[in-house]
């Protein structure tokens, strides 16, 4: 991981809309197709890995991610409790695929943001 | 058959990865290990638990620990090596003990020794590159060439002499950046 | 030494293991899974049995899952050094 390396940089800037094609399509797809939110999420951390690769440059700010974690993770206790415990499901069964597709999309930004604060955090204040 | 063969080469694999002397070929065969182990999930009709396999434990965490390593102390040493074509024999052999000598104080401190051989003039070397010490061989020793703000290099020029003994005599120069 | 000691152990153990198991057949009484494998569809819309257990019928293992993940990025960031502003 040298700081000037061309050929690292290029290929991982073409890799780049591959990386997220992908991801979307395993987080979208994850009620019908192996795969789901925490894996998907996980490629999408990886999107933010790739491009410190390319750009070793400490301008993304962790703030936002840990804020929009936190909402998450209340959103993600909050829709189950509301949807399932009290019995939706089973009176609005139509409901049921959008909740899924709902709560996969709600787990993969969580598990994006968590993913890639602890890569952020460990790279750029853990300095020896 | 297929599965059987996946399930031999973890082992492999595993017993590879704590076998190595060096750390970054330790982590490259855990990485080889947590795919081969996807793949065997794969065959035992568990994709989702093969993705997740695969994404974390082959890529992330193999990134991780690769940049941790870089966060690791590098020690780099510059051999510079003068008229190689006369008493061939003979510098082999110093070399080969001197580099190794320095590669065993490294593994005392826990660093990560980088040895790089050139045959480039010493001035050229301290002008262009980064180094950490710079070992001259002579007719009857060598000598080695550090920076005054490096603190390691008492102690290493100690270990030689400790090592090395009476046979060849070791010089020490200190820049002064 | 202490390697050689270490793996004539090791590799004992493992065939002590391996002659135990030799001719044992574990069957599991498999109620819960023949239940969810016939009725995920109808009950939870999925296609895909993984996400119908991982979502509706065992929902409190999400729960905790996430909750690990925040308590360990808490953990990351109070371990690591404070120097940048955050």
């Amino acid at each position: 991981m040298n700081k000037d390396s061309e050929i690292i940089s290029n290929t991982v800037s073409l890799l780049y809309p591959f990386i997220i094609l992908f991801a979307f399509y395993i987080i979208l797809n994850g009620h019908i197709t192996p795969g789901g939110g925490f894996q998907g999420g996980a490629l999408l951390s990886a999107i933010f890995i790739t491009k410190y690769m390319g750009i070793p440059t400490n301008d993304t700010d962790l703030k936002n991610f840990k804020i929009i974690e936190k909402i998450m993770f209340i959103i993600i206790m909050i829709i189950p409790m509301i949807f399932l415990f009290n019995g939706l499901n089973k009176k609005f069964s139509f409901l049921n695929e959008y909740y899924l597709i709902l709560m996969n999309i709600l787990i993969g930004i969580k598990v994006c943001c968590g993913l890639s604060i602890i890569f952020f955090r460990f790279v750029f204040y853990e300095s020896r | 058959m297929v599965i059987n063969i996946f399930l031999m080469l973890i082992i492999v694999f595993a017993i590879l990865s704590i076998q190595s002397n060096s750390l970054r070929r330790a982590v490259i065969y855990l990485g080889i290990l947590s795919l081969v182990s996807s793949f065997c999930y794969l065959l035992y009709g568990s994709p989702d638990v093969a993705i997740a396999q695969a994404v974390i434990g082959s890529t992330l965490s193999t990134i991780l620990y690769l940049v941790a390593l870089k966060k690791y102390k590098l020690f780099t040493i510059y051999y510079v090596l003068q008229n190689t074509d006369t008493e061939e024999l003979d510098s082999d052999n110093t070399e080969r003990k001197v580099i190794d000598i320095i590669e065993s104080f490294c593994f005392e401190r826990e660093l990560e020794p980088d040895v790089v051989h050139t045959s480039e003039n010493l001035e050229n070397i301290e002008a262009h590159y980064q180094y950490d010490v710079i070992v001259l061989q002579k007719e009857r020793g060598i000598c080695l060439y550090g920076n005054k703000e490096n603190y390691l290099l008492d102690s290493l020029q100690k270990h030689l002499v400790k090592k090395l003994g009476n046979k060849l005599n070791v010089s020490y120069v200190q820049n002064t950046v | 030494m202490r390697r050689i000691i270490i793996f004539i152990i090791m590799s004992f153990i493992f065939t002590v293991f391996m002659f135990i198991y030799k001719d044992s057949i574990v069957v599991f009484p498999n109620q819960v899974s023949d239940y969810i494998k016939s009725n995920f569809i109808i009950d939870t819309g999925a296609r895909n049995a993984v996400t119908s257990i991982y979502l509706n019928y065992r929902v409190y293992d999400t729960f905790f899952e996430t909750l690990t993940l925040l308590v360990s990025i808490i953990g990351v960031i109070h371990f690591s050094k404070h120097e940048g502003e955050l």
